[in-house]
């Protein structure tokens, strides 16, 4: 089983490299195009593969933020929704009641701590459920 | 054991089920005719669209429901009576046993007069007055309609009429059923409930659980998409609206199951996002309803 996904980028590449030199020793030209049919289909599969360690990365990496940047990230456009509570910032893309990057009146991109004490009263829960992607400077 | 022989206990039955179960309860449903209890139909602060919804109604339909299970002595649009000759048929009613089914807030400003809905012995009725009237004495109170349950679009800010929402007005125990406009289903399943058992099983807010038991977006059909993160860009996109604002998973109905228009089709099967019309907090808390 190849959970990891570094290993499956690693036997992606592979099977483009073997492809490469089948197309590489071909006579007929319908030989060729059997290949390159295969070749073109592994590559799209790389590059999701590619897209996917990036965005695993970019999570794990965390940033400073100004509130001025925060706000580009609103969920609009197809960008990330981040909330900043009490100068962290957690990201809110996935979690299901931020349709959006919208959840009951409030938008994000902004620092809502106090809203957010006010609504929930188990904070702690919601929070450790939230990834943690920076933290705000002034 | 071998998975080969074993073979559902139930699996006999259970194709027979549903039919067992429509024709128990039009058989409970029958027995009551000759008895039927009264039902009045208020139309508060609110735009009178839940009766229009109920008109839509069917398996049972509208003819089933007024024949063979109320008797609706008092109703703005349905009622054949007008003026003070059908005020005086709701005021009849209060010394006798009858459910209340309220839709519209309760405007409660300057005394309700944001919301006349009669003319009696010379004088306004308002709202307020006659659901404080019926409220007092009713079997079942029915808050049908976001607007009667929570609040809804006539208790949006900066709410000019001070409308209020039947259980917050008359703090009593009101069974809500919300939804802009509640699905006919919902609100003859909740009466044909009553009429057979009593009073159904509510959750927190009030609301039945067979009908609001879990969120929209637990039983989406596209739900796979979200699971996967693909997601539509725009409306008219197949795949999941959540992008795009959806509240289905924040409100509570069984719309993707049940549908509407003869269970034709429902937001989300037409590519438009839940924009969560039966949520506590709609519309304030629900906007902006669409979101690029």
């Amino acid at each position: 089983m190849k959970n990891n996904l570094e290993d499956l980028i690693c036997f992606e590449y592979r099977k483009i490299n073997y492809f490469k030199e089948q197309i590489s020793t071909c006579d007929y030209p319908c030989q060729i195009s059997f290949y390159q049919e295969f070749l073109a289909n592994e590559v799209e599969i790389l590059n999701m593969l590619l897209e996917r360690l990036n965005r695993n990365n970019s999570r794990n990496i965390r940033r400073d933020f100004t509130l001025e940047e925060l706000k580009t990230y609103d969920g609009s456009a197809g960008r990330p929704s981040y909330v900043a509570i009490n100068g962290v910032v957690y990201d809110v893309s996935m979690t299901a009641s931020w349709g959006g990057g919208t959840h009951f009146g409030f938008k994000s991109g902004q620092e809502l701590g106090s809203d957010f004490l006010n609504c929930h009263k188990n904070s702690g829960d919601i929070l450790k459920s939230l990834t943690i992607v920076g933290k705000i400077i002034k | 054991m071998s998975i080969n022989n074993t073979e559902c206990k139930y699996s006999h039955s259970k194709n027979r089920m549903a039919k067992i179960i429509i024709k128990d309860s039009i058989k409970s449903l029958d027995k009551k005719e000759g008895k039927k209890i009264k039902l009045i139909w208020l139309e508060a602060a609110g735009c009178s669209g839940n009766i229009i919804s109920l008109l839509n109604a069917e398996s049972p339909d509208l003819k089933y429901f007024l024949e063979n299970m109320v008797k609706l002595v008092y109703s703005n649009s349905l009622m054949r009576l007008e003026g003070e000759a059908a005020f005086e048929q709701f005021m009849d009613t209060l010394s006798d046993e009858y459910i209340l089914v309220v839709e519209g807030a309760v405007s409660t400003k300057s005394n309700g007069m944001y919301n006349i809905i009669a003319k009696y012995e010379e004088k306004w009725v308002t709202g307020m007055e006659a659901v404080k009237l019926a409220g007092e004495r009713a079997k079942y109170i029915l808050a049908v309609g976001t607007c009667a349950s929570f609040g809804g679009i006539s208790s949006a800010r900066p709410n000019p009429s001070g409308s209020l929402s039947v259980k917050e007005f008359i703090k009593k125990e009101v069974i809500n059923i919300p939804g802009c406009p509640a699905n006919p289903q919902w609100v003859i399943g909740t009466i044909a409930y009553i009429l057979s058992f009593g009073k159904p099983e509510l959750d927190d807010k009030g609301r039945p659980i067979m009908f609001y038991g879990i969120t929209i977006h637990d039983r989406c059909t596209r739900r796979s998409y979200f699971d996967k993160g693909i997601f539509a860009k725009k409306l008219g996109d197949e795949e999941c609206l959540f992008k795009l604002g959806c509240r289905g998973p924040v409100t509570k109905t069984d719309c993707p199951i049940r549908r509407w228009n003869s269970s034709i089709n429902w937001p989300v099967g037409d590519n438009s996002p839940c924009i969560g019309c039966a949520q506590e907090k709609f519309p304030d808390g629900m906007e902006p309803f669409v979101k690029y």
